[in-house]
């Protein structure tokens, strides 16, 4: 289990939280409050598009369940969007039956957290996620 | 008479940089963010020293160099509420209504030089420069009463105001954070709560402080005044660092030490956390080695004094109450069952429930309610789909609610539909998933 990334500097990076719910929104900043990156807010699907467009996110953390536009829709126009091509998506969602779990990683999801979240899952998925997102960064630079 | 203010002198000064540092480092500190109980020991031993310094009201004839510096205190009790705020013990709005109160301290000080006009400020000022040094402007009557009826004003002033400062701070730390304006209700008839018995004796300390001394020793007790003060505040924080230290090892639990333990702490939750996660030591700042032998290994190279970085508050939070608390409850599926409450979870982990709420707000920023009726929906979301002839009843009775009525209000509540339309709108929501 690392949570190196805690130590990193990821102030220049955007993390977007889209939940129509606005206890979950609350709950999961203030969990992520714990690293010191951007945290943004949508409660839709679309609206988070629009805010994606104005701040660029690294990484994007969806409901499925939202009015509007839903998650699945947001992770495929995401995921059509060239230019998101490296923004990663985890999907929060109490809905865990298998079939929305397959379509949403198949859309291009990169990781599926099962509400309720717990601190451990939760902080483990997400400096994953940072790491993940560091590397690609570092490789880009070097290429 | 100059000097009945040395033996508050040096204290004051030291401790106005003191707070200064505390200001500057405390957010990312490990040293100054466990040394709260220190700065709020501080700030008694400012208040009551100031206060008993005083020369009774009708002699208000000496301002002395000790008053000045007290006078001074105002900035350091403004930093140490900025501290408060910035960890997030006060609301936004209260704090920029507090943000008026050295402004209007500034204004008044500019009115009193107007009143005296510019000339015979610079005058008296540079008199008593001559005479006794920079911050001791030692006025006499020789024609200059109005301004010194005007500094009078400044003085008394600042007196309150610091005083205001002080309250707000105490009432912050001792109802533990998000400090509101309705917390002062809150405050004053909160009972177990916030724990009103210390209040009272710092009230009475505060009484026997400023006023016995006048009593006792009558007009000429400046030099006394001030030893016994000095004397009474480093009793004062000893005694209550005493309590702190002991409430912190959790070697007591009557209800009143808590209270006053909690007047202590300046912090957030988290920082609580920390002082009850540790065995805890003389004003909590030295003896954090506790603390970190808790944690991780990986966290030793970081936490040797220097900043307690986002891991080891992630670390501390995860090794004494998240495990224990999450396993309970997501793990347990506490939240389901029907009588649950703050209190009952609180006992079964065997922390006091303002730490668990304290703990909530901090880790989650939910209030306990909050939390487990959001756990609540979320499973009942997924109960819906699994069981497609369950009736409101059933779901209510599954996912730990009294009744249908309330389930549905809840879920309303917290979700913005009805389960009913929240169900349709999953249907719509799959049915345009397999056409796409």
């Amino acid at each position: 289990m690392s949570y190196n990334i805690l130590d990193a500097d990821l102030s220049a990076y955007t993390v977007l939280v889209a939940d129509d719910i606005s206890l979950n929104l609350t709950m999961v900043s203030k969990m992520l409050d714990l690293y010191n990156f951007r945290i943004i807010t949508a409660s839709n699907g679309q609206e988070a598009l629009y805010r994606m467009e104005e701040f660029k996110p690294a990484l994007i953390l969806v409901d499925l369940m939202m009015p509007v536009m839903d998650g699945f829709e947001l992770i495929s126009s995401v995921r059509s969007n060239p230019d998101y091509a490296s923004v990663r998506i985890v999907v929060m969602s109490a809905l865990n039956s298998k079939a929305s779990i397959v379509k949403a990683l198949n859309l291009g999801a990169d990781e599926f957290l099962t509400k309720p979240l717990t601190m451990d899952s939760f902080y483990d998925c997400i400096s994953k996620q940072f790491e993940l997102i560091l590397a690609q960064e570092a490789d880009s630079k070097i290429g | 008479m100059q000097f009945q203010s040395l033996p508050l002198l040096l204290p004051c000064i030291a401790g106005f940089f003191w707070l200064f540092a505390y200001i500057i480092f405390a957010p990312r500190n490990d040293f100054f963010r466990k040394s709260k109980r220190f700065i709020a020991v501080l700030s008694l031993f400012f208040l009551f020293a100031y206060l008993s310094s005083k020369p009774d009201q009708f002699m208000m004839l000496h301002f002395t160099l000790f008053e000045q510096v007290c006078a001074l205190s105002i900035v350091p009790s403004f930093l140490s509420y900025i501290a408060a705020y910035r960890n997030k013990e006060i609301t936004g709005v209260f704090f920029r209504i507090c943000c008026i109160i050295p402004l209007l301290h500034f204004i008044i000080g500019v009115e009193s030089v107007y009143i005296a006009g510019y000339d015979n400020s610079v005058r008296i000022l540079q008199d008593s420069f001559s005479t006794h040094g920079p911050l001791f402007p030692y006025l006499d009557d020789n024609g200059q009463r109005s301004f010194y009826a005007c500094y009078t004003y400044v003085f008394q002033t600042n007196m309150f105001l610091n005083f205001l400062l002080f309250a707000i701070s105490f009432m912050a730390s001792a109802l533990k954070g998000n400090f509101k304006v309705r917390h002062i209700v809150r405050f004053l008839f909160a009972g177990r709560k916030c724990e009103l018995i210390p209040v009272l004796y710092v009230l009475i300390l505060l009484i026997l402080l400023t006023v016995v001394p006048v009593l006792i020793i009558g007009k000429g007790f400046y030099v006394g005044n001030a030893f016994i003060t000095t004397v009474a505040c480093i009793f004062l924080a000893l005694v209550i660092s005493l309590v702190a230290l002991i409430g912190s090892a959790g070697k007591v639990g009557v209800e009143s030490i808590g209270g006053l333990l909690s007047m202590t702490r300046f912090g957030s939750g988290i920082s609580e956390f920390d002082e009850y996660s540790m065995a805890g030591g003389f004003l909590g700042d030295t003896d954090s080695a506790g603390g970190i032998d808790e944690k991780p290994d990986e966290s030793h190279s970081k936490s040797d004094g220097n900043d307690l970085t986002s891991y080891d508050r992630k670390a501390l939070l995860r090794n004494v109450f998240d495990t224990d608390f999450e396993k309970l409850m997501i793990g347990g599926k506490h939240f389901l069952q029907r009588d649950i409450t703050l209190t009952s979870v609180a006992d079964t982990l065997g922390i006091s429930k303002d730490e668990l709420s304290d703990y909530m707000e901090a880790t989650y920023g939910l209030s306990f309610s909050n939390y487990v009726n959001m756990l609540r929906i979320d499973f009942a979301e997924q109960y819906i789909l699994d069981h497609d002839d369950a009736t409101q009843r059933d779901i209510a009775n599954a996912c730990g609610f009294s009744g249908a009525s309330a389930f549905n209000t809840t879920f309303s509540k917290i979700t913005g539909v009805t389960p009913k339309i929240w169900k349709d709108r999953y249907a719509e929501m799959s049915k345009r998933k397999k056409t796409t």
